[in-house]
């Protein structure tokens, strides 16, 4: 299956953010329902700029528990605690829709993304496959092969 | 004993001292400076044959210029926009106010004493500028303290190892041989070219990043982008410290978004970083070179305080910060450790200053104790003048 046929019939969460959100959006985001771990920054051309990660939220807001293993630049980000495209990693794995599923799902898994992004020849987010789903799909083929 | 193994003995000597401190609450950075010095010539360095001579130096310069890059990337434009004028102000003015008292007293201290000449003074004056964030952030946590206060004190300890090390490379291509006036020439190319030289290594490490997908690959690539510009500027008589402070400001800059990738890989040495400053800066011990500059020792040590206090009151108040808080900042920014020694350290590699260097580590080993071991009960008093003291927990597993 490709990508896009996931996409067609699991259109999933909304994961675009604007570059000036600020992290209470970004949280409450990613804590509704449904569940998405990853979010990504998008311009307003579509344009996909960085990545907003789970589990560097985490790090960022509940780090303060560990004083001693913060550097001053984590202490500076943690006061700063700025929008969308001050915590954003520019670095992050995407998906094109031509891909393979299968192997969007392999790449998911080896890099650790909940929310992989599809983007199309220009650059523009046309979605996301969500480890969740896939995994509730698996689910249900065990279903039915046990039934 | 050989190289290695000396560096060896005394890596570990500092890492389990350390841990012995670090249960009992005590500053790791004063356990690695008291192995330091146990193997120093006087004491078991002597019997053991340990010399902390030449070799140093390298092992010195690139620790230091991955401090350098760290400071310089700690911090972004748009977030110093963010902080706003009173931390601005206030972290410039106690970093002043600790170079222009310190410079003013060891100057006077020079008037009479012929071996310490006013080059010496200024240096020493620019090194009083650090703070130690390590210490304070650790007496903060403790205390549970919450507000601007709080705040403030965090943000003045990141940028002050940044001003630190502008204040020292600075001085450093004032003072170095000659006038002061006929310097000044020199010292503009110097420091132009360092940054100059920084920002464009700092603009090719972003974009090679960006090709760099296996995080275990991101640190060689920073870490010989630093050899390289170290190197680099030492060749051309640039500043090696402003080059790589300035390679890790326009990396940080020109990857956008956090400086995890940039800057994590480094962050992770920082401890071993402080751990070889401290072993070796303990190494050059000397009880002679200690009670003969007694007086130095004194003067930098009050006169930092002094400076301080009055600076980040002076900055404070000029930034707009409440009187209370302007009053009790600068307690606040008493600790003194890593990036100071580290400083000191790289002195011994100008041939022309290194007896002074000597000095210089001697002065900052008995601030380096004095200030770690003061720090948290002087920060603990400012919290609890500005109300900002929450419940006291254990302290944290550093």
């Amino acid at each position: 299956m490709k990508v896009v046929d996931w996409l067609d019939q699991h259109p999933g969460a909304d994961v675009a953010v604007d570059p000036d959100c600020p992290l209470e959006t970004i949280l409450k985001k990613m804590l509704d329902k449904p569940r998405v771990r990853d979010l990504y920054v998008v311009d307003g051309n579509g344009y996909v700029l960085g990545r907003l990660s789970y589990m560097f939220l985490a790090r960022q807001l509940l780090g303060e528990h560990h004083p001693a293993h913060s550097s001053s630049r984590q202490i500076m980000e943690r006061l700063d605690q700025g929008c969308a495209r001050d915590l954003m990693t520019t670095h992050f794995s995407r998906a094109h829709p031509d891909d393979s599923l299968d192997d969007t799902l392999a790449r998911q898994v080896e890099h650790g993304v909940h929310d992989m992004p599809v983007v199309d020849d220009d650059g523009r987010l046309v979605g996301a496959i969500n480890l969740d789903r896939a995994l509730e799909e698996t689910r249900k083929t065990l279903a039915g092969k046990a039934g | 004993l050989e190289t290695v193994l000396t560096l060896g003995v005394l890596l570990l000597s500092g890492l389990l001292l350390g841990l012995v401190f670090t249960h009992y609450g005590l500053p790791r950075v004063v356990a690695y400076l008291l192995a330091g010095i146990a193997f120093s010539p006087e004491l078991l360095g002597g019997a053991l044959a340990i010399h902390v001579n030449d070799w140093s130096t390298p092992l010195t310069s690139v620790a230091l210029g991955l401090i350098a890059y760290l400071a310089g990337g700690a911090i972004t434009i748009g977030q110093l926009k963010r902080l706003g004028r009173t931390i601005i102000f206030a972290a410039l003015g106690e970093s002043l106010g600790a170079i222009v008292m310190a410079f003013s007293a060891l100057w006077i201290l020079s008037r009479f004493d012929s071996a310490m000449p006013w080059q010496f003074a200024a240096i020493i004056a620019a090194i009083a500028a650090t703070t130690a964030p390590a210490g304070t952030v650790a007496t903060l946590h403790q205390y549970r303290a919450r507000g601007i206060f709080t705040s403030m004190v965090l943000a003045i300890v990141v940028l002050d190892d940044a001003l630190g090390i502008i204040a020292y490379s600075l001085t450093l291509s004032l003072v170095s041989g000659g006038e002061l006036l006929s310097n000044l020439l020199p010292a503009v190319m110097e420091i132009g070219g360092a940054i100059a030289l920084g920002s464009l290594f700092g603009l090719m490490v972003e974009e090679l990043a960006r090709y760099v997908h296996p995080r275990a690959l991101l640190l060689p690539l920073i870490f010989s982008a630093v050899l390289l510009v170290v190197g680099l500027a030492e060749s051309w008589h640039l500043s090696p410290l402003l080059a790589a402070m300035s390679l890790g400001f326009v990396a940080r800059v020109a990857h956008r978004g956090h400086g995890e990738r940039l800057l994590g890989p480094v962050e992770y040495m920082e401890e071993l970083i402080f751990l070889i400053f401290f072993t070796l800066a303990g190494a050059h011990f000397s009880p002679s070179v200690f009670t003969t500059h007694l007086h130095i020792i004194v003067t930098y040590l009050l006169a930092r305080v002094a400076g301080k206090l009055l600076g980040a009151t002076l900055g404070a108040s000029l930034g707009g910060a409440p009187r209370k808080r302007a009053q009790y900042l600068g307690l606040a920014l008493v600790p003194q450790a890593g990036v100071a020694m580290g400083l000191a350290l790289s002195l011994l590699a100008i041939p022309d200053y290194r007896e002074l260097a000597t000095v210089l580590i001697n002065v900052l080993m008995a601030s380096t104790i004095i200030f770690e071991l003061a720090g948290p009960f002087t920060t603990r008093y400012a919290l609890a003048r500005v109300g900002e003291l929450g419940e006291k927990r254990g302290r944290p597993r550093l």
